[in-house]
């Protein structure tokens, strides 16, 4: 890109597509530019359908300052040739910007914000960019909103690749030969596949750029005004490394690469980012919620069950272990294994009494069917407060929101959604079914 | 002067009828589009240069309703008038 063509070259390229002599080629070209200049002379303005609108404009004289002496000068009126391109054309080389559309700006951007932190951290980008960039004009032109990178997205991914080719400089001295024949989709297919080897390789190339991408995190609106100031140094650079492989050109591109990867890593970071932290607090809830974060009432109950129990057995074996060294030392040896026997009966009749015991208990409470525990006793009343609900309570007594149903049926609620606050609820004893 | 009269006297310049110049007229500007759209420059000596420039995105404001808004980036076809027909056209 960027080659200048005169007549010949365009008239020999028209030759070469219509299968037209090449000199009548060119003479068609000249007279085509000829017929126009002369009839623009004569008749001001000449239309070309698909191409434009040619205009001899007239400016009128105008008052100006030399600014050279300060002293106030005549211009004089004169005419100007003006070219309108037409639509077609105008859009066909628009055509890769042609997503883009004026936005209108909210009242709290600041722009004047963004320049100033702006020029420290492109600065080292633009520097080398600047000899390409300046050719463009507007001091307003460094703002850059957000919006414009997403369509822009397009094109960095090229000038990645670009800017890894000159990386890794075997493989861009392979690839330019290539480049040269080739047209531009090819390329950036190549470009593409090198893409997917480098990917491995392209690590330690990150590495530069590992530290500004950080500070990006921060800046990062910022560091696309680079981008698309480079953005257009790029399509120039491109083209000039399909020509040939110019070392400047690699260095600035793989400047220009290192800047457009910034722009593009903190977004797949954050996103990972965003990802990892989510899976982490998903992992912590299933994994470790209930172990370490819950105040966990739920195993001590079992365990103070099952405590209750054991004491129960341990206090009949010492009984039964008392009777039998009494019988022991009344009785002779023979006689003491059916003490002994006796003894059996006596504890196996004491825990009867004590499951007849239970079992009475147990049918003065209403009981869940086929529940897991049983309702034994009272363990203590709730006064219900503005803001509580059973499931808070079931969970700060029992340790799950599963023994509400404990609750409920113990205090045999009609309408367990609705309690008044000052109403005091049972909270029931609860043993496990053996 | 429209493009059919255009037409009309280039085919007579080159003793073409009018459906060759059709042709060749689309096809020659369809050349130079295609040129234009790969950023290369076509200079014609004696005419004028035409290239293309990029256009950076800028902020404008509205001067009626003072809202700024966000012009992007364009490229746009530039004509530079080559000397010899400036001098032509201010001579009249």
């Amino acid at each position: 890109m960027d080659v200048k063509f005169n007549i010949q070259d365009l008239a020999e390229l028209f030759a070469r597509k219509n299968n037209i002599s090449r000199k009548e080629a060119d003479l068609f070209v000249r007279t085509f530019f000829d017929t126009i200049s002369t009839y623009l002379l004569r008749e001001k303005i000449v239309k070309i359908k698909g191409f434009g609108t040619f205009k001899l404009v007239e400016v009128s004289d105008r008052e100006s300052v030399d600014v050279n002496t300060g002293r106030r000068i005549l211009i004089e009126g004169h005419s100007k040739v003006s070219f309108t391109p037409d639509n077609s054309l105008r859009d066909q080389v628009n055509k890769p910007f042609c997503d883009f559309e004026t936005v209108v700006l909210n009242e709290g951007t600041e722009i004047s914000d963004m320049e100033r932190i702006d020029d420290p951290v492109i600065e080292p980008h633009i520097s080398s960019d600047s000899d390409a960039g300046i050719d463009d004009d507007s001091d307003v032109e460094n703002h850059k909103p957000l919006v414009v990178d997403t369509s822009l997205v397009s094109e960095p991914i090229s000038v990645v690749e670009e800017g890894i080719d000159s990386d890794e400089n075997e493989n861009s001295e392979t690839k330019a030969p290539l480049a040269d024949n080739t047209n531009p989709e090819e390329i950036e297919v190549d470009l593409e596949e090198v893409l997917e080897e480098i990917d491995v390789q392209s690590v330690e190339s990150h590495n530069e750029a590992e530290i500004p991408s950080q500070t990006s995190d921060e800046n990062e609106p910022f560091i696309e005004n680079a981008d698309t100031e480079s953005q257009f140094n790029l399509t120039a650079a491109c083209s000039e490394e399909r020509k040939e492989t110019n070392e400047v050109v690699s260095t600035s591109n793989s400047e220009c690469a290192i800047s457009e990867d910034i722009t593009n890593r903190p977004k797949y970071v954050s996103v990972a980012k965003y990802v990892f932290i989510l899976l982490l607090i998903i992992a912590s809830y299933f994994i470790g919620y209930y172990r370490i974060l819950c105040p966990c009432s739920f195993t001590p109950i079992i365990d103070r069950i099952s405590n209750d129990d054991t004491e129960a057995n341990i206090a009949v074996e010492t009984d039964d272990s008392l009777t039998v060294l009494v019988e022991d030392t009344a009785t002779n040896i023979p006689d003491s294994a059916v003490v002994a026997g006796n003894t059996n009966d006596n504890a196996q009749t004491e825990a009867d009494s004590l499951t007849r015991d239970k079992s009475a208990d147990i049918e003065q409470y209403p009981q869940i069917p086929g529940g897991k525990y049983l309702i034994v006793g009272t363990r203590g009343v709730h006064v219900m407060k503005r803001g509580d609900n059973l499931y808070k309570i079931a969970r700060s007594n029992y340790g799950h929101n599963d023994f509400v149903k404990y609750i409920i049926v113990y205090n045999q609620f009609k309408n367990p959604d609705v309690i008044p606050p000052g109403y005091s609820i049972k909270l029931p004893e609860l043993e496990e079914v053996k | 002067m429209n493009n059919k009269e255009f037409l009309t006297e280039l085919g007579r310049r080159l003793n073409y009828n009018s459906k060759e110049t059709k042709a060749l007229t689309d096809a020659l500007v369809q050349e130079i589009c295609t040129q234009l759209e790969e950023e290369n420059i076509i200079a014609i000596s004696g005419f004028g240069t035409f290239e293309v420039k990029k256009k950076l995105e800028r902020v404008v404001v509205n001067p009626a309703t003072k809202q700024r808004m966000l012009v992007p980036p364009k490229m746009s076809v530039s004509f530079k008038v080559a000397p010899v027909l400036k001098d032509k056209a201010n001579e009249k």
